[in-house]
């Protein structure tokens, strides 16, 4: 395989006929490599549908790049800029199927998560009522500040976990609407846990602070099946 | 599924009038990634990133899946 810098990816897969053909053929080859890796976490890879469910996510990702070639700004490696493209097409898709059968309801209608749940926890009986009663807390809050359309994206990303990809499809809005939506229910949960001194105005101004984000950030052994 | 409600307390504590959204993010996401890849300190290279990765569970799996495909394309590749 060709070794290129940035500057000849760009120009080979700009030019006409094979110089062309090669570069698409090798930037496949990486990409493949890049996404079965990218993937253990996700698919189960000892079936004979994960190749061409690979080479499907990469004929999608390379009809992307080709027409976004203009705004590659050089600023990474070509290849990880594709790589990044193959990955979102990827694990789009894979969220989407994942989550198909998903219901939205807002705080107050039965959901999937109308409790705090601690399985293998029984000596935390305190912990759990308090988690019990910050949870209510929340749903209360949640009723009287949000609009509907907010009440049902937070209890479906933050409670249920749905993925935003998924979320904005049932929503049918973009994810960049969808983390708006969100930031805007955020922002009036955090005046109101201000008002009734649920946090200290010192925690509001530091945001570098290393804290845990609020979900479970392994997907390790989940599969699309 | 197990419910996180402090954690979305701080969530929602840490909550800033100007962030990134996913579209932002992702336009950095590569140069985040290679920033994690030189063994540079993207919470001081890219913040801002750096905080929108702590709240947004999609953009945090695309970046774990990145950082796996780029290792994992330099690993066939010496092979």
């Amino acid at each position: 395989m060709t070794e290129r810098d940035n500057a000849t990816w760009l120009q080979d897969l700009r030019s006409p006929g094979k110089c062309r053909t090669t570069a698409l053929a090798d930037l496949r080859k990486i990409l493949l490599r890049g996404l079965t890796g990218a993937l253990k976490n996700w698919v189960r890879q000892d079936t004979r549908e994960f190749l061409s469910l690979c080479e499907d996510f990469i004929q999608e990702a390379l009809l992307i790049i080709l027409k976004h070639l203009d705004d590659f700004q050089g600023l990474s490696r070509f290849t990880t800029w594709a790589h990044k493209i193959s990955v979102r097409v990827a694990l789009s898709e894979l969220r989407r199927a994942r989550w198909k059968d998903y219901s939205l309801t807002a705080t107050d209608e039965p959901g999937q998560s109308s409790s705090v749940h601690e399985p293998g926890s029984p000596d935390r009986e305190q912990e759990r009522v308090e988690g019990q009663m910050m949870l209510d807390w929340m749903k209360k809050v949640m009723r009287e500040e949000l609009t509907t359309r907010q009440q049902r994206a937070l209890k479906a990303a933050a409670f249920d976990g749905i993925s935003a990809d998924a979320l904005s499809k049932k929503l049918g809005t973009t994810r960049n609407a969808l983390y708006k939506l969100l930031h805007d229910a955020r922002l009036k949960l955090k005046k109101r846990m201000l008002k009734e001194g649920f946090m200290k105005v010192q925690e509001e101004s530091d945001p570098d602070s290393e804290r845990k984000p609020p979900f479970e950030v392994s997907n390790k052994g989940e599969s699309r099946e | 599924m197990q419910i996180n409600v402090s954690g979305l307390m701080g969530m929602i504590s840490q909550t800033e009038d100007d962030e990134l959204d996913c579209g932002q993010t992702y336009e950095l996401l590569d140069q985040y990634a290679e920033i994690m890849e030189r063994g540079e300190d993207p919470q001081i290279l890219l913040p801002k990133v750096y905080r929108h990765l702590n709240r947004c569970k999609d953009c945090h799996e695309e970046l774990t899946a990145l950082l796996a495909a780029i290792q994992s394309d330099h690993e066939k590749n010496r092979n």
